[in-house]
């Protein structure tokens, strides 16, 4: 699957919120109980995260408008 | 508001039914009380938009009552009903389902937006515990019901760790085929899961399943790049939906982790290992607070920068100290920016 465009996010995060935004955000469950089995378990909630994002460096155009910034200040000691 | 009186008496008529009986006479109760909840909340809405059709009954000198804290009345007896009875028989007894009346309780109180009456009944909770039985050995949808809710009040609370401890295993219950449960889940999850244990999302994960990630698409993005400008921008624009979730506090928490970020940056970029110059901190803090601002103000003080740090490095975030006559912060030799990754819990 290709990365969802920034469109399709920002669509996607309006729907996202009417939908919890409605009065009953956590309707009543369709059957009272299920086996262990069918619960998502301990590993799918293990997998959800990662932890190595504070290593990754960004290059976006903040990043180079700081970088020029602090070479301005670096210059003018 | 006929149909709800209604099912409020056929609710008390079966709570006394089964004050003396085993607890098959629970299911009716649990029906019922869905049923009275819904309703509750129909007849609000209709006193709401026709409010001349009734003489309803005045509580103190302004408001009208609610028919949903009628309905939590009510409930709270069915609640008692489970609580004390005092069966031995595991299979048996009624309160094997006193966490379902807890949770539809609790239910009310946050629509209601009553956080006292809702902490009033954690803490009769964890008074009882020892008498009630163990989450994991009642029915799913009882034990995610009750957890969600319970871990929406300490979330506003600011109780992070307690309320983060609550949605995992609420998610962990959950059934696998049911999304809808599981993203009103992750949306506390998700941002708790980072400030207790500065776990990341997963985002190419979530995207193939779920959408609630969209959400916090930007505001965990600017946590990776340091970008202040754009964490606050997202953050204004959602402020009122996370004020009305309880999500207020956590997501603020946030806020510090792109500051610290930024930092990390400034510091691989000025090349010094040691010093960090107040100076270059107050510029790059300028960039990144107002990059994206026409207005083009720029009128953060190195005061504010100095404020800070210290509060960074009274957090235990930065290791090192502000030397305010140079002009810069001292960063400790070994492990100026301790890992923030924690253990989970």
């Amino acid at each position: 699957m290709s990365e969802p465009t920034k469109e399709t996010i920002e669509a996607e995060k309006q729907k996202v919120i009417r939908s919890l935004e409605e009065d009953d955000e956590f309707e009543d469950f369709q059957a009272e109980d299920w086996q262990d089995a069918q619960a998502m378990g301990a590993e799918s909630e293990h997998a959800l995260w990662v932890e190595d994002w504070d290593d990754n460096d960004v290059d976006d155009n903040f990043s180079k408008e700081l970088k020029q910034e602090l070479a301005k200040v670096a210059a003018s000691k | 508001m006929n149909l709800f009186n209604e099912t409020g008496d056929l609710l008390r008529a079966l709570n006394r039914f089964a004050e003396n009986k085993d607890n098959w006479a629970v299911k009716p109760l649990i029906a019922v009380t869905k049923l009275l909840i819904s309703r509750a909340v129909e007849a609000d809405n209709y006193m709401l938009n026709n409010p001349n059709e009734f003489n309803a009954k005045a509580v103190g000198d302004f408001e009208v009552e609610r028919c949903l804290t009628k309905a939590a009345r009510i409930i709270h007896n069915s609640f008692k009903l489970c609580l004390n009875d005092r069966n031995e028989d595991d299979q048996l007894t009624r309160r094997k389902y006193t966490y379902f009346f807890v949770a539809h309780e609790l239910k009310i109180y946050y629509k209601l937006q009553n956080r006292d009456l809702a902490k009033n009944m954690e803490k009769v909770l964890v008074s009882l515990k020892r008498n009630l039985p163990d989450l994991m050995n009642i029915e799913k949808s009882h034990a995610v019901t009750y957890l969600y809710y319970s871990g929406i009040i300490f979330c506003g609370d600011g109780d992070f760790i307690t309320a983060y401890k609550k949605f995992k295993l609420a998610y962990q219950l959950c059934n696998k085929k049911d999304d809808k449960h599981a993203e009103a889940i992750l949306l506390y999850l998700i941002p708790l899961k980072f400030v207790v244990t500065r776990q990341y999302p997963d985002f190419a994960k979530f995207a193939k399943r779920l959408s609630v990630y969209s959400i916090y698409k930007a505001l965990f993005e600017s946590v990776v790049s340091g970008d202040l400008s754009k964490f606050d921008k997202e953050f204004d624009e959602l402020e009122i939906f996370f004020l009305k979730k309880n999500l207020y506090f956590a997501i603020e928490t946030m806020r510090q982790y792109v500051i610290l970020k930024l930092i990390k940056r400034i510091h691989l970029i000025t090349g010094s290992p040691l010093h960090l110059s107040i100076r270059a901190l107050t510029a790059g803090f300028e960039v990144s607070l107002y990059h994206n601002d026409t207005r083009n103000v720029t009128n953060f003080s190195s005061d504010e920068t100095e404020c800070l740090m210290a509060n960074l490095i009274y957090e235990g975030h930065i290791k090192g100290y502000l030397s305010h006559s140079n002009g810069v912060c001292v960063l400790s030799k070994k492990d100026p920016f301790p890992k923030q990754v924690r253990a989970d819990l």
